[in-house]
């Protein structure tokens, strides 16, 4: 605390005045009012990277609805079991993670069991995927910003981001990826995923993918960045679209020099909570709720060639979605049996590391991890074409995004315009 | 067509002459028997229909939704990989075929069929209808601009390649010849079965659906148009699909010869003139086309391209612009969604993934990343080993030091870690006496590598590196 600075009165030098605290306040209001964060729809920039993976397995996991009636707790518990085991998964809870009422006379979105219990088995469950978690999002139900929670203040879902020590979003997070692209060449490529709950109503399925994908663009519009993904939640309408959007290049000096076309996946996701008395009262029919495999990698650009150049990515994002479970039933579809044998967690490898280092000296335990290190980096450059394939060395490469490539003249700097 | 007597051709007769022969003989034979095209004479002779006419009318207008046709799967394939190819709108200059002039278009198919892998799965390419355009019609032809263009020009590309530049320099004869801008029906329907052709070369399926610009064309005609070009080619792997809101039945072989069955529907003719975004497509094909009740339904011919339902695709176009009303400023149409694998675990439960195939799997990556979890392992596990060391032996020694003991072994531990991770210094060893039950002994390690060497903060915790 500063130390009290009295000063005389204006109107009668006989009495002093604390001018401390009233200067700490307009400081503080000064700083609090310059700081963007606190806006409506602020974008954070989360960066990241795959280092080997150049397949992705993106799970947009928005509106669980836990704690709610209706929510299918088992697919919920399965996800996470898949999470668990799949290498290359990334886990997003987009909102509305829990159902909390804090109201009594709001919509009749009836719990099975209360709040606390809802963070506590989150946390729980989110303890054995924290690696695979890079943030957790804001909703309307369990958002500070939400109608629920706005007049207290709080919000469960930051509550839960901060007892795990993961990120917490307000409003939405772009994801700049980096990850080796799927052809030969294999260069580092960055790709954009945006990311937030959305709001609003809808009159139909089609028109929640067009709300998020208009409330996402008008977010970034002043990061002028054009994503290449758009996952929101909020609508429960399991569905997805592709926009076309152009995006302005511009040269070095900010003359635009050209126009590039991007087909943006946008993506509204589905919920778990298939029945409720709420969608029952507004005449809504039971929804099916399932989860997707959204595997993303990039890859060229069939349409990119010299005449194309100037219009055209030379690499763009393909995403293929894969339902988790059968139609009606909360079994694992085949496919995303597959797919977590493919990407399995080499679980076993703990048991046998435990079994031939347990009971040994460390000075030959050090020198046995020595020898596999140096057997794994003479190895390892038998097989890889280039030396981008590492984790240790990754981060000092230079990475592209999928917009640098597309350049009109050698001095020209290609930017997202909006 | 009958002319009048002793009448010489006028100007409007030799534009219908022109039409009718750049439209096909194939299509126009029975463009004769139309009111619209008789002569006066003839239109006086004709009779009024009876009631029978006007039943057999009636009868050819409805079709059953099920097809005649049925898409297996063999019992060593897979899944059923569609490729989807709609609005081509061959040879239309207001909304042409993207990727046309560079055959882009060309590979992106050849690119598709191989990610579609035709040696495990059942690859289709489905052929969605809005394939022959709409600027085949007489208007067009009577609205046709007439370019001019001068035939040395295109002499002397052709003698460049064959003869050489320089003796194609000495040509001075330039002559004009003069175009009408329009394709006709003809022209259009040969670049199709080129196209059809290229795809039928991978040695897969092909499938044929009309859409809202192949009804026009029949009822103009009154022809089936793509049923001639079937039979003109005359491939076995060559389908054609009847309607345009049809369900197909799929047969899944299982072992034993065993069948399971599911359907498929497609939606082919979209009144979309003035639909833009996703909910105004999605309302004008329920308007429209109305509803289909197969296990999955693939939409063809709209303005949007993603899954708006349960079990519905909206699958994406060849065109290089959405269709809406004319005037209006050209939005780009969405590329991209137009590849589904599907699979049948069960009769009439279908899992569709949205794109080519499962995703391929590179096995080198799935090493590294094994070979990187496994020192992640043996870290921890020593990190395990070290601490289960340093209880025993505070738990025997008595008259050892617990700090420096401490000190000892996390310099132990800080060593192993930056061994592992990157090579650095050795790290001190202090002066410790480490006493147990059996044997007392006293280290002291005065070498001249410890002068060098950084010292460690006792403060921080043991094992707060990991």
């Amino acid at each position: 605390m500063a130390d009290v600075k009295y000063t005389p009165m204006k109107n009668n030098p006989n009495f002093m005045v604390d001018n401390t605290k009233k200067q700490e306040e307009i400081k503080f209001t000064i700083e609090i009012s310059k700081n963007k964060s606190y806006d409506s729809e602020y974008v954070e920039i989360i960066p990241a990277k795959s280092p080997q993976f150049s397949n992705i397995a993106v799970i947009f996991a928005g509106d669980v609805h836990d704690g709610a009636v209706g929510t299918n707790a088992v697919k919920d518990e399965k996800t996470l079991e898949f999470v668990r085991k799949t290498a290359n998964c990334i886990y997003v809870p987009g909102g509305d993670v829990f159902n909390s009422v804090i109201s009594p006379d709001q919509d009749r979105h009836a719990d099975k069991y209360g709040l606390q219990h809802a963070i506590d088995k989150k946390h729980y469950q989110f303890e054995k995927i924290l690696d695979k978690i890079p943030f957790v999002i804001d909703g309307n139900h369990d958002g500070q910003n939400g109608s629920r929670w706005v007049a207290s203040g709080m919000s469960p879902a930051k509550h839960l981001a901060d007892s795990l020590n993961i990120t917490h979003i307000k409003y939405g997070a772009l994801l700049q990826l980096t990850l080796p692209s799927s052809d030969y060449k294999r260069e580092p490529k960055t790709i954009n995923l945006f990311m937030f709950h959305c709001a609003g109503k809808t009159s139909g399925t089609a028109k929640s993918v067009d709300n998020t994908f208009k409330m996402a663009m008008a977010q970034l519009q002043e990061l002028k960045i054009v994503p290449d993904a758009i996952f929101g939640g909020h609508f429960h309408s399991n569905s997805n679209g592709l926009f076309p959007t152009d995006v302005y290049v511009y040269n070095k000096s900010g003359k635009l020099v050209g126009i590039k076309r991007k087909d943006v996946i946008v993506v509204s996701d589905s919920t778990l909570q298939e029945k409720s008395d709420y969608a029952l009262a507004a005449g809504y029919p039971p929804t099916e709720s399932n989860v997707y495999i959204n595997n993303i990698r990039v890859v060229k650009n069939p349409y990119y060639n010299a005449s194309t150049k100037n219009t055209q990515y030379e690499y763009m994002v393909e995403m293929t979605r894969i339902p988790m479970f059968r139609q009606n039933s909360d079994e694992y579809t085949d496919e995303a049996k597959e797919y977590m044998k493919n990407y399995q967690e080499p679980e076993h490898l703990r048991e046998e590391v435990r079994r031939e280092y347990q009971n040994i000296s460390y000075e030959e335990a050090t020198k046995k991890l020595k020898e596999a290190v140096d057997d794994f980096k003479s190895a390892r450059f038998l097989f890889d074409e280039t030396e981008n394939v590492s984790t240790q060395t990754f981060t000092e490469t230079k990475t592209e995004s999928l917009d640098a490539n597309a350049h009109i003249d050698d001095d020209v700097n290609s930017n997202d315009g909006m | 067509m009958a002319q009048r007597k002793n009448q010489t051709p006028s100007k409007g007769q030799e534009v219908i002459d022109k039409f009718i022969r750049e439209s096909g003989e194939d299509f126009t034979s029975d463009l004769r028997n139309n009111v619209n095209w008789a002569t006066g004479e003839e239109v006086k002779d004709l009779k009024k229909p009876t009631t029978q006419d006007y039943f057999d009318a009636t009868k050819s207008r409805t079709t059953s939704p099920i097809s005649d046709e049925t898409i297996i799967i063999e019992e060593n394939q897979k899944a059923l990989n569609l490729i989807f190819r709609n609005q081509l709108n061959i040879r239309d200059m207001g909304n042409p075929l993207y990727g046309e002039e560079d055959k882009s278009f060309k590979k992106n198919l050849t690119i598709n069929i191989n990610k579609a892998n035709p040696n495990e799965n059942k690859v289709c390419v489905v052929y969605g209808g809005d394939l022959l355009g709409t600027e085949w019609e007489l208007k067009r032809l009577n609205n046709a601009k007439i370019i001019s263009q001068s035939t040395l020009q295109e002499l002397k590309s052709v003698a460049t390649d064959v003869m050489g530049a320089d003796k194609v320099d000495d040509m001075h004869s330039p002559t004009e010849v003069r175009k009408a801008l329009f394709f006709a029906l003809g022209e259009k329907v040969k670049v199709l079965k080129r196209d059809i052709k290229f795809a039928l070369a991978h040695n897969i399926d092909v499938y044929l659906l009309n859409g809202a610009q192949e009804e026009k064309i029949n009822k103009y005609f009154k022809v089936d148009v793509l049923g001639t070009i079937v039979k003109d080619i005359n491939n076995p792997r060559l389908h054609l699909i009847k309607g345009v809101n049809t369900i197909v039945n799929v047969a899944k072989i299982t072992k034993g010869n065993n069948r399971r069955y599911s359907t498929i529907g497609f939606l082919t003719n979209n009144s979309l003139s003035k639909a833009r975004e996703g909910q105004q497509s999605v309302n004008a094909v329920k308007l429209n086309s109305g509803a289909n009740s197969a296990d999955v339904v693939f939409v063809t011919n709209t303005n949007v391209a993603g899954k708006k339902g349960p079990r519905t695709y909206y699958v994406s176009g060849e065109s290089t612009y959405i269709t809406i009303a004319q005037k209006k400023f050209p939005v780009l149409s969405p590329k991209h969604y137009n590849c589904f694998s599907i699979r049948m675990p069960k009769s009439h439960e279908l899992t569709v993934i949205e794109g080519h195939n499962m995703p391929p799997i590179y096995q080198l990556e799935k090493d590294v990343y094994d070979e990187f979890k496994r020192q992640q392992y043996i870290k921890e596990q020593i990190k395990e080993n070290i601490e289960n060391e340093l209880n025993s032996i505070t738990s025997k020694t008595k008259s050892a030091d617990p700090v420096k003991t401490v000190q000892y072994f996390k310099n132990k531990y800080i060593r192993l870690n930056s061994e592992v991770v990157k090579p650095t210094n050795v790290d001190i060893m202090p002066n410790i006496e480490i006493v147990d039950d059996e044997k007392e002994s006293s280290t002291k390690n005065t070498t001249n590598e410890q002068a060098n060497l950084e010292t460690n903060n006792p403060s921080e915790d043991f094992g707060s590196d990991m």
